[in-house]
């Protein structure tokens, strides 16, 4: 619990948080956030250093997620690496070029895994990338959620939000976006990472913890990007 | 009151520090509306939390917030109309726009509400000075994202309509960042809100009418609620102290 940095408190599932007129502190709120993300993403590198590469469930992500650079700790980055033999299959251009249309629903999970795979690999078309980021930034901007299926206008088509696995490629995805500085795509990315960093101890796949850590890692860069930029000291 | 009123502009307005900026800025004009919708809460605090609140104001730093809007209405002699629900959707809004004489009503309502049909349909144009340059800064608390991708603070004077920050354009124009970027909420922006609005209304003064112009529908950004940890870089930037 931090009274500075009360954003990750709490069921955020059951009680979103919203951040409207969100209270200023001062230098000392900058440095609390990056205590914050520094201390759950530790967590999550240690979690992660007892896992072997054969319990990952999508090792072409894991791998893709490894080689691009920073968005891992060297020690889990090197560990995935050696693993990684065989050549990355893209084949996510295909499924990004979907877009939602007449009454049909469609599941988010395989879009979720191709856009992020698309980012860090830097594969599919630029337009097809940036209209699911948009979307799913969209969608959890505005409901605090992200549903394993919708229908078109953006109609949750279940009941459920609560697979953690969505959250973290969502986020590793967008904070990708926004590791260069782009304000849209990093809001997104600030707040997806606080449901994560609240939902912190209910990570228990690989794959989730090691999205996670990337997201965390790829906002942090993004925070790091703009603070500088506006000569602010993290 | 009649020579310093326009006699086709009304107000719809809560009372916030833009509504008591808006009223004072456009008091030293000249330029007040002839008529007001206040909309406020059912008072639910206790008469002891209504005057702690009332000290505080009356304590402020800035002179144009020191009195509440219903005060500034009473002392300009606005003839207004008082409703006890602060959702502008409300069918006693609908109504009471729907039964005013003016054509065009200055919308300073609740923060975040959006207006639909059938109030949109009342026969009114609804004038509003957005905190940030359209197209490329439409949605929430733009006033922090301009800041950080121009270093700058803008406003833009439109016509609202159906779709979120897409309306006609009145005006629009840049100003420089404060030079305490503490003051941006409670005061800096609803002072350049309250400059714009000025400035538009004077030209409606000898003008007799508003030109506009569409919004270009290609590009544009919309932007939701800014997080907290840009908000404090955006108002740490520029600052001298860490404070």
């Amino acid at each position: 619990m931090s009274d500075l940095y009360p954003y990750v408190d709490g069921d955020l599932f059951r009680v979103p948080q919203h951040y409207m007129y969100s209270k200023y502190h001062g230098q000392i709120f900058l440095s609390e956030y990056m205590g914050l993300r520094a201390g759950v993403s530790r967590g999550l590198e240690e979690r992660l250093a007892g896992v072997s590469f054969n319990e990952f469930l999508d090792p072409d992500l894991v791998c893709a997620l490894a080689s691009f650079e920073g968005a891992l700790p060297t020690s889990v980055a090197l560990s995935i690496g050696g693993k990684c033999e065989k050549p990355l299959e893209l084949e996510c251009a295909d499924v990004l070029a979907f877009r939602p249309e007449g009454e049909k629903s469609f599941a988010t999970p395989p879009l979720l895994r191709a856009l992020c795979l698309a980012q860090v690999a830097d594969a599919g078309e630029p337009d097809d990338r940036w209209f699911w980021l948009q979307y799913f930034a969209k969608r959890f901007e505005v409901s605090k959620k992200i549903y394993p299926a919708y229908r078109p206008l953006a109609k949750p088509a279940t009941e459920d939000f609560s697979a953690l696995r969505l959250y973290g490629l969502a986020s590793a995805a967008i904070a990708h976006a926004a590791s260069s500085g782009n304000l849209k795509m990093l809001n997104a990315a600030l707040k997806l990472n606080d449901l994560l960093c609240s939902k912190a101890e209910e990570l228990t796949l690989p794959d989730e913890m090691l999205f996670t850590l990337a997201a965390l890692r790829l906002e942090m860069r993004g925070v790091a990007v703009i603070a500088e930029r506006q000569g602010v000291a993290l | 009151m009649s020579g310093t009123s326009l006699p086709g502009v009304a107000i719809l307005a809560v009372d916030s520090n833009r509504s008591r900026m808006y009223l004072h800025r456009l008091a030293g004009e000249g330029l007040l509306p002839s008529r007001a919708i206040l909309l406020h809460k059912p008072e639910q605090r206790t008469p002891e939390d209504v005057a702690i609140g009332r000290e505080k104001y009356r304590v402020s730093p800035h002179a144009e917030l020191r009195l509440s809007t219903v005060e500034l209405l009473e002392q300009y002699e606005i003839p207004t109309v008082s409703l006890s629900t602060i959702d502008p959707n409300d069918p006693d809004v609908v109504e009471a726009v729907a039964g005013l004489d003016q054509e065009v009503v200055i919308y300073s309502g609740p923060g975040g509400a959006l207006l639909r049909d059938p109030l949109l349909e009342a026969g009114k144009r609804f004038l509003h000075v957005h905190p940030g340059i359209v197209p490329d800064f439409r949605g929430s608390t733009t006033v922090y994202y301009m800041l950080l991708a121009e270093g700058v603070v803008g406003a833009t004077a439109f016509f609202l309509n159906k779709e979120i920050d897409k309306g006609d354009v009145v005006a629009q124009k840049r100003y420089p960042a404060p030079a305490d970027r503490r003051t941006l909420d409670l005061y800096y922006d609803p002072w350049v809100r309250a400059q714009l609005l000025a400035e538009v209304l004077e030209r409606y003064r000898h003008s007799g009418t508003f030109e506009t112009w569409p919004q270009s529908d290609k590009g544009g950004e919309t932007y939701f609620i800014v997080h907290p940890v840009l908000k404090h870089i955006a108002m740490l930037a520029g600052s001298s102290s860490a404070f």
